[in-house]
């Protein structure tokens, strides 16, 4: 009786757990480096001379009063885990985002840049 | 006849476990993207705050469009959560096709500060949407759109 009740006990365990657990890593890489902006001086520098340091950016935006260029990369992290009855699934995508700001005349006149694409992290649903 | 019984049961278990494995599965399923956007309303200014500020203190935006003689910066973090059941019985083994059915719900929710700025690169108006302060159930099952 004790094996039978030892038995069910790892085989209800065994069966509950079984399962498996994927994690998963995902780059939209753009080559740009944020210390390069140091060569930038904005009210000086031109678009073409962005393009030049920074290459194509992934997006161009019309504004009211000029154009934005948007250089983007993202990191995305997933992580799933089966079981038999129960399935976990997390998927967290960050960016790197740099985003400079030019007139009409094409002349930098701001930037912006936000480095989160570190932050994204494998886990489980909260 | 004590082996017997012992067998048996464990044979019902094993075949069991290999019949309905799958048969009932709960999914929890969660994404994420973009970082927390915070929203420092002392520093932003509206008639005051220049797009430069802005800038400095939140960083690139996750989104630049021109909207009619403004510019918006729209600073976005999306959040989706999905909880799903599914119970189905694989009969294909003995008759053609199988019995399932299973539920899901699904919500998306959005934190997004939107910065207007006008041609003088000076912030207009300003307006943040915490879309993450929803409870998750109360708001997938209200009445409201």
């Amino acid at each position: 009786m004790r094996i039978t009740i030892y038995l069910l006990t790892v085989l209800v365990i065994t069966t509950l757990l079984s399962g498996c657990l994927v994690i998963g890593k995902n780059k939209e890489f753009q080559p740009f480096e944020s210390t390069e902006l140091d060569q930038l001086v904005p009210g000086e520098s031109t678009a073409t001379e962005v393009t030049e340091i920074f290459g194509a950016p992934s997006k161009v935006v019309e504004l009211a009063n000029g154009n934005a260029y948007v250089y983007k990369r993202t990191v995305t992290k997933g992580t799933v885990c089966w079981l038999v009855l129960l399935t976990f699934g997390n998927v967290e995508k960050q960016h790197d985002q740099l985003v400079f700001f030019f007139d009409l005349d094409d002349t930098l006149t701001h930037y912006g840049l936000s480095l989160d694409a570190e932050k994204a992290e494998y886990g489980f649903p909260d | 006849m004590a082996f017997r019984t012992n067998s048996l049961l464990v044979s019902i278990i094993v075949l069991a476990n290999v019949l309905l494995s799958g048969c009932v599965t709960y999914q929890i399923s969660k994404y994420v993207e973009g970082d927390v956007v915070n929203v420092p309303n002392e520093e932003l200014e509206v008639g005051k705050t220049t797009l430069e500020e802005a800038l400095s203190i939140l960083g690139a935006p996750d989104k630049v469009a021109k909207v009619g003689v403004e510019n918006l910066l729209l600073y976005e973090r999306e959040l989706l959560y999905r909880n799903r059941i599914k119970v189905g019985i694989p009969l294909s083994e003995i008759i053609r096709g199988n019995l399932s059915a299973s539920a899901y719900g699904t919500l998306v929710r959005y934190d997004s500060l939107a910065l207007f700025f006008n041609t003088e690169d000076i912030l207009s108006h300003k307006t943040f949407a915490e879309g993450s302060s929803y409870p998750y159930l109360r708001t997938l099952f209200s009445a409201q759109q």
